[in-house]
C-alpha cells in the first residue's frame, strides 16, 4: 500500500519500542551520576527497595512518555513544505521548505534492524539541532519520502545543474601553490613564535643564573649555606623549564612539518583543492559558494620570512573554531591574491571606509586584565613577599597594558560596496574579509556603560559563525547596520 | 561615516532601523518572568536559611553567601523589570528587528530572506498564560538565530505568516 504523505502521518507503531529504548538509553547516559550513591554499601542495604521502585517508576513513566511522544509526532508534506509536529511537554511545530533540505540519510541501528524499520534524518541548511530525526518508518515509506523530498529539490536545481555539466577542466593541473620544505620549516619557526620567545627567555635566564652562580662561587664562599642553595635549586628549576621549552619547541616544529608536509593547492574553476600531511594525507575543497570568511594572519616573525597564513571558513552548522577552518600556511602575497580574487570575484586591492574602535576598548581590556594581575599579586605576596608580589603584578600589568593597547590599535572595521574587512590582532595581525551578501543577520550590543557614552559592539553573523567589532561609536554602528541590511536585502545573490 | 556619501547611494537616504516603531511583548510574559524569579528566589533563599539553621555553618560564610545572592538577584530582577519595557520587535517590509536588555542592550536585525525556518514553541508555563515563543533560524551556528519569547497567539501567527510569505516569495 502506498502511503499518502499529504495527510499527517505517524511513525510505525512498533517504533514506540525504538523510541522507548533510545530515550531510555539517552536518559541513563545523562543521569549516570545518580547511580553513584549506590556504591556505598550502607545505601545499598537500606534503600535498595526505594531505588528499585524508583527505577520501575522510571521505566513505566518512560513508556507513557514514549507512547505520548509517538502520538504527538506527526508529519506531512504540503505545497513544497515539510511539516512536523512533535513534543510531549513542549509542543513544537516545524516547517521546512524543500529547498532548505540539504540531505536525507536513511540509517538503521541494531534495534531498528530487529523490528525492520529504518530511521530517517533530514539535514537542513540551518543549525544542527533543528535537524529532524524520524526514528521508525517502513523502509519503502522512507525511500518514498526521500524520493519525494529530493525530487522536488532537484527540479528546483535543474537550471544550476545544467550549467555545471560544462566540461570540467583537466583536474590535475600544475598546483597554484606548493609549499617547499624550506618554507615549511619557516612556518614551523614562525607559527610558534611565542614559544620561540619563551625559549630565548629561558635560555638567557639559565645563562644569567650560570654566570651569577659562577661569580658567587668565586667570590662569596663565606656566604651562608642557605644563600648558596637557593639559587642552585632555582637554577635547576629554570634549567628544567628551559629543557621543557626546547623539547616543546622541537615537537611543535616537527608537528607543523608533519601536519602541513607537501601542502599543495590546485585550482578547479572557482574552487580550490587543498592537500597536505605526511602521515595522514588530508584533502579538502574550498568551495566558492560555501566560503564565508577569508582570514589572513601575520606575525612579526612570519613577516620577517615574508609568509602569511590564510584561513578559510566554510558554511557549517556549528560555530567554527580555528581548527575546523581550512588553513593554508606559508603562503605569499601572490597566492593570497589568486585565492582572494577567485573566491570573491573581486580585485584584491580595494578601497574601504574605515571605522576604528574607541580608546575605551583599550580601557575596558586593561580593567579586565587588572583583576587578573591583582589576583596574581595577591597570590605571589601570600607565598613569597609583598615586594615580589608588587614586582610581578606591575610587570604583568605593564605587559597586559601593552597588549591591550596593541589590540585597541589594530581593531577596526572597513566597509565598501561589496566587502567588509575586519581588522584585529595584538602582536599578530589579522584581517578578515566577508562578502556583504553572505551576512545572515546583524546585531548591536551595548552594555550599561556603552549606553551612556554612546558606543556599541557590532556583531555580524555568517553561516560559519559570528564576528564582533568592539566599541565603535553608536552612530557609525547604526549607519553600518542600515547599510549592510540594505545591501543584503537588495542583493539578488544567495548566500550559498 | 561621511565618506559613504561619495558612493552611489547616500547613507542618509537608507531606511533607518533605529526609527522603526517597536511593538511590545505581551505583558503575560512579564508575569512569567516574575513567577520564575520569585520561585528561584524562594527556593534559593529558603535553602540558604534552612541550611544555616539546621547545619552548623560559620556565620561569616552565611553573610557572604547572603550578600552575593542579594547582589545577583537584585541585578537579575532589575534586568527583568527594567528590561521588559525594552523588549520590542519591529516589522519592516524586508526584515524583522528585535531588541532587549537593560544591562546589555541588544538590537538584532534578521532579513526575512536569510531565514531558514520558523518554529513556534509553547512550554508548559507558557501554555498556562497563553503565550508562545517564536524562533527564527538562520543558516550556520545558532548564534545568529533570533528567539522572541512571550508573544500572544495573534502576534505569533501574524509574524510567522509574514516571514514565511516573504521568505518563499524571495526564493522564487
Amino acid at each position: 500500500m502506498k502511503t499518502d504523505f499529504s495527510v499527517p502521518q505517524r511513525q510505525e507503531l512498533r517504533g514506540i519500542v525504538v523510541i522507548y529504548f533510545m530515550t531510555l538509553l539517552k536518559r541513563l547516559r545523562q543521569n549516570i551520576y545518580a547511580l553513584i550513591p549506590l556504591l556505598s554499601e550502607n545505601i545499598r542495604e537500606n534503600y535498595l527497595h526505594f531505588v528499585v521502585l524508583g527505577f520501575i517508576l522510571l521505566l513505566v513513566f518512560q513508556l507513557i512518555y514514549s507512547y505520548k511522544s509517538y502520538l504527538n509526532f506527526t508529519f506531512y508534506i504540503k505545497d513544497g513544505h515539510f511539516y512536523l509536529k512533535h513534543g510531549v511537554f513542549k509542543l513544537s511545530d516545524i516547517d521546512i521548505p524543500f529547498d532548505r533540505i540539504q540531505n536525507i540519510n536513511i540509517n538503521q541501528n541494531l534495534l531498528q534492524q530487529v523490528l525492520s524499520v529504518v530511521g530517517v534524518e533530514i539535514e537542513t541548511a540551518g543549525k544542527s539541532d533543528a535537524e529532524i530525526s524520524i526514528k521508525a518508518l517502513r523502509r519503502d515509506d522512507a525511500e518514498a519520502l526521500k524520493n519525494l523530498l529530493l525530487e522536488q529539490k532537484q527540479s528546483e536545481n535543474q537550471q544550476i545543474d545544467s550549467e555545471k555539466t560544462e566540461p570540467m577542466l583537466s583536474r590535475k593541473r600544475k598546483p597554484i601553490f606548493r609549499l617547499d620544505i624550506g618554507r615549511l620549516f619557516k612556518v614551523g619557526l614562525s607559527s610558534n613564535y611565542l614559544k620561540g620567545f619563551g625559549l630565548v627567555f629561558a635560555f638567557s635566564m639559565t645563562l644569567y643564573q650560570f654566570i651569577t652562580d659562577t661569580i658567587k662561587s668565586f667570590s662569596g664562599k663565606e656566604l651562608e649555606k642557605d644563600y648558596i642553595e637557593l639559587p642552585n635549586t632555582l637554577g635547576y628549576v629554570l634549567a628544567f623549564i628551559g629543557f621543557i621549552l626546547v623539547i616543546s619547541f622541537i615537537v611543535t616544529i616537527a608537528s607543523t612539518v608533519i601536519k602541513y608536509f607537501e601542502l599543495k593547492v590546485h585550482q578547479l574553476k572557482h574552487d580550490f583543492e587543498v592537500e597536505y600531511g605526511l602521515l595522514k594525507r588530508i584533502n579538502k575543497v574550498i568551495k566558492k559558494e560555501k566560503t564565508q570568511v577569508f582570514e589572513i594572519i601575520e606575525n612579526p616573525i612570519s613577516k620577517l620570512f615574508g609568509i602569511k597564513t590564510v584561513y578559510v571558513s566554510q558554511a557549517s552548522s556549528n560555530e567554527l573554531n580555528q581548527k575546523n577552518k581550512i588553513g593554508l600556511v606559508g603562503v605569499g602575497t601572490n597566492e593570497i591574491q589568486i585565492l582572494f580574487e577567485s573566491l570573491f570575484g573581486l580585485q584584491f586591492s580595494q578601497e574601504f571606509f574605515k571605522t576604528a574602535s574607541n580608546y575605551r576598548f583599550c580601557v575596558r581590556l586593561i580593567l579586565r586584565y587588572f583583576l587578573l594581575a591583582f589576583a596574581v599579586f595577591i597570590g605571589v605576596s601570600e607565598f613569597f613577599s609583598i615586594l615580589s608580589g608588587i614586582a610581578v603584578g606591575i610587570s604583568l600589568l605593564v605587559l597586559f597594558a601593552f597588549l591591550s593597547y596593541k589590540r585597541y590599535q589594530k581593531s577596526s572595521v572597513e566597509i565598501n560596496e561589496d566587502l567588509i574587512k575586519i581588522n584585529s590582532g595584538s602582536i599578530h595581525t589579522r584581517f578578515k574579509y566577508i562578502s556583504i551578501y553572505k551576512i545572515q543577520s546583524v546585531a548591536l550590543l551595548s552594555n550599561v556603560f556603552q549606553q551612556r557614552n554612546g558606543h556599541a559592539d557590532l556583531i555580524l553573523y555568517t553561516a560559519s559563525g559570528s564576528e564582533k567589532i568592539q566599541y565603535i561609536p553608536k552612530k557609525d554602528a547604526q549607519n553600518i547596520l542600515n547599510f549592510l541590511t540594505y545591501k543584503v536585502e537588495s542583493t539578488e545573490m544567495s548566500w550559498i | 561615516m561621511t565618506d559613504f556619501q561619495n558612493h552611489t547611494l547616500d547613507i542618509a537616504d537608507l531606511p533607518k532601523f533605529e526609527t522603526v516603531e517597536g511593538h511590545s511583548i505581551d505583558r503575560a510574559y512579564l508575569k512569567v518572568l516574575r513567577l520564575t524569579y520569585s520561585i528561584s528566589l524562594a527556593i534559593i533563599f529558603g535553602g540558604l536559611f534552612i541550611t544555616y539553621f539546621l547545619v552548623d555553618m560559620p556565620s561569616l560564610f552565611f553573610y557572604i553567601a547572603l550578600l552575593v545572592l542579594i547582589v545577583i538577584f537584585s541585578i537579575s530582577i532589575t534586568e527583568t523589570e527594567k528590561g521588559f519595557a525594552r523588549r520590542k520587535f519591529g516589522i519592516r517590509e524586508k526584515d524583522i528587528i528585535f531588541q532587549k536588555g537593560f544591562f546589555f542592550f541588544k538590537q538584532i536585525i534578521v532579513p526575512y530572506k536569510r531565514i531558514q525556518h520558523v518554529e513556534v514553541k509553547q512550554g508548559v508555563v507558557f501554555r498556562a498564560y497563553g503565550i508562545y515563543s517564536l524562533k527564527l533560524f538562520t543558516a550556520g551556528s545558532s548564534s545568529g538565530d533570533l528567539s522572541i519569547a512571550g508573544l500572544n497567539k495573534e502576534d505569533a501567527d501574524k509574524l510567522k505568516a509574514i516571514i514565511l510569505k516573504v521568505a518563499s516569495v524571495d526564493e522564487n
